[in-house]
């Protein structure tokens, strides 16, 4: 058995492309990437003359103590809890804008289905200072909430709505092609069956929308969980209440405190790599049993 | 049968909550930002605009897409070839390397060329420093870090798109006698010349404006390594909110530009091809 052995096709250039290929992306992406995982591994070995297993042992400690500290748990707590309940709210409300945009006649419909990409095409920083200055106390929706005693700019209430801005895209392009796909017959079929359409809806559309829905709802909570220029102008930043994780390994590198930042990249990362693989999964069992 | 053009309250109210969604999440913020930057009139705009260290950040920026798009491009070719066109065992694992970068933070991609380029603690570092070569912290770490970033997107665009496309017409090229080369110039560029010009916009638009993974590399010199979205958090975090938007105004420009972009390449790519 040979990695890498193909089928055979008279195209000319597998090698050399494949070659530059493993280049191109071993320079860019798994050099650079690897340095989480040596420079983690590492942490127990700063003492010279540590034996082997004794410096593993150490270093699994050190991870341990920096990964679980009460800092690092809150920001995960929040980072972890703002994303999911933005991707929820994506859910909802990207899944009616999509259905708006494929089943409902819109005025300027075409212009409406080119600003869903809006906040993939703005640079973070630039959505960061427009959620800051919107949901300010002085802002205009800010002062508004304000008078109903809400305050957003600040709280992970802020830190939410900036990753539903940045979550929607997601979940509409995810939906649209499969709602478009999906055309009118399987509801029409179930309506006349005597369904009533909210029956129709439940038992037959959504179920057949299930694969984007979780697509999109996954994209847009990975997003969330690495979002950074968005959320740090609304976020207020406080330790244990309302700082995200992306911005607490910015803080200690700041700090110059490099094992801290790369022990909580590498949590981070593992964190959401798992979410996302466990999501697929479960989801993929789960829908072939009930497809076979 | 059912009519579907019929009125209905609840399509009615659902077509609204659609449009009060968009004006009021996605809308609203480009609003703002506009209003902000011209709110003092044109004159005052064009003054913060035109201001040494904005015009530096512009240029420093056209400068990253300048090199970054260019190899990201040329590379995602090389990589949709070897990816689509062939089948081979490994295949399936290189595509998800390749996707990678994208569920990366953008924090995490600018800790990662710190760990590996910087001075002091960087692999690389100790080297480097000792033949004079400062990586990180200065314009090309701003390029690497934004080249992690945009990685994915044109060859992204490209695999599906030219799997799906098989390989007769390349194979019929060779057959009567064409040279690989013209076969990739007379066939295959032409067939995804729209899907090529997708992936670069996307690409484009994300190198002028990262943000995380640029902050974390830069090292915040102004003047020096400050790109155009830097540029903006300095001038915030400095309340000079005129200049800080008229200065986001530019690049919400460029984003509403590269969508406008976008949704008519996306119109030749799924009507022509």
């Amino acid at each position: 058995m040979k990695i890498f052995q193909k089928e055979h096709s008279i195209l000319p250039g597998f090698w050399p492309t494949l070659g530059l290929t493993m280049f191109y992306l071993t320079l860019v992406v798994l050099l650079p990437l690897s340095t989480l995982a040596v420079n983690s591994a590492t942490l127990g070995f700063q003492a010279p003359d540590t034996g082997f297993w004794e410096g593993i042992g150490r270093g699994i400690s050190e991870f341990g103590s920096i990964v679980t500290s009460r800092r690092v748990l809150a920001s995960l707590r929040v980072t972890f809890g703002t994303a999911l309940l933005a991707a929820f709210l994506n859910l909802f409300l990207g899944g009616i804008v999509a259905y708006a945009l494929v089943r409902i006649k819109l005025p300027l419909k075409r212009v409406i289905d080119a600003l869903i990409d809006l906040p993939f095409a703005m640079p973070t920083a630039i959505c960061g200072i427009a959620m800051a200055t919107m949901y300010a106390p002085a802002g205009p929706v800010g002062s508004l909430a304000a008078k109903f005693g809400i305050k957003i700019a600040f709280t992970p209430l802020g830190i939410t709505l900036a990753m539903v801005f940045i979550g929607m895209p997601f979940v509409v392009r995810a939906l649209q092609p499969a709602l478009e796909d999906l055309g009118h017959e399987l509801e029409d079929a179930a309506m006349s069956l005597g369904a009533s359409r909210f029956t129709a809806w439940r038992n037959v559309v959504v179920p057949a929308l299930a694969p984007p829905l979780v697509a999109g709802f996954t994209l847009a909570f990975a997003r969330g969980l690495g979002e950074y220029g968005t959320v740090i102008f609304i976020a207020g930043n406080m330790p244990l209440k309302t700082e995200v994780t992306s911005l607490l390994i910015v803080t200690q590198l700041e700090q110059f405190n490099y094992p801290g930042a790369t022990a909580i990249a590498l949590a981070m990362l593992l964190a959401s790599l798992l979410l996302i693989f466990g999501i697929n999964c479960f989801f993929n069992r789960k829908y072939r049993q009930a497809r076979g | 049968m059912i009519d579907h053009v019929k009125f209905s309250p609840v399509r009615f109210f659902l077509g609204a909550a659609a449009l009060f969604v968009v004006g009021f999440f996605l809308l609203f913020p480009l609003g703002l930002i506009m209003k902000e930057a011209f709110g003092r009139g044109v004159k005052v705009w064009f003054e913060s605009v035109a201001d040494a260290d904005t015009l530096d950040a512009v240029k420093l920026t056209l400068l990253v897409t300048a090199i970054v798009v260019p190899l990201n491009t040329v590379f995602g070719v090389v990589m949709a070839w070897a990816l689509a066109k062939f089948r081979f065992r490994g295949r399936t694992l290189l595509i998800a390397l390749v996707d990678l970068p994208f569920t990366v933070s953008p924090v995490v991609a600018g800790l990662i060329f710190i760990l590996l380029l910087g001075p002091r603690n960087g692999w690389f570092g100790p080297w480097l420093d000792a033949h004079g070569i400062n990586l990180v912290f200065s314009t090309p770490g701003i390029v690497i870090a934004t080249l992690f970033v945009t990685f994915p997107f044109v060859a992204r665009e490209l695999i599906p798109l030219m799997s799906g496309q098989g390989s007769e017409e390349e194979q019929a090229a060779l057959t009567l006698g064409a040279s690989p080369w013209r076969m990739f110039w007379h066939v295959t560029l032409p067939n995804i010349k729209w899907g090529l010009l997708y992936g670069v916009v996307l690409c484009t638009a994300r190198s002028i404006g990262e943000f995380g993974a640029v902050s974390v590399v830069s090292g915040h010199i102004r003047g020096e390594t400050n790109t155009l979205p830097l540029h903006v958090e300095i001038l915030y975090n400095e309340y000079r909110f005129t200049a800080a938007f008229a200065a986001a105004s530019l690049l919400c420009l460029i984003a509403v530009v590269s969508i406008a972009l976008k949704a008519l390449l996306e119109r030749r790519l799924n009507g022509k091809g």
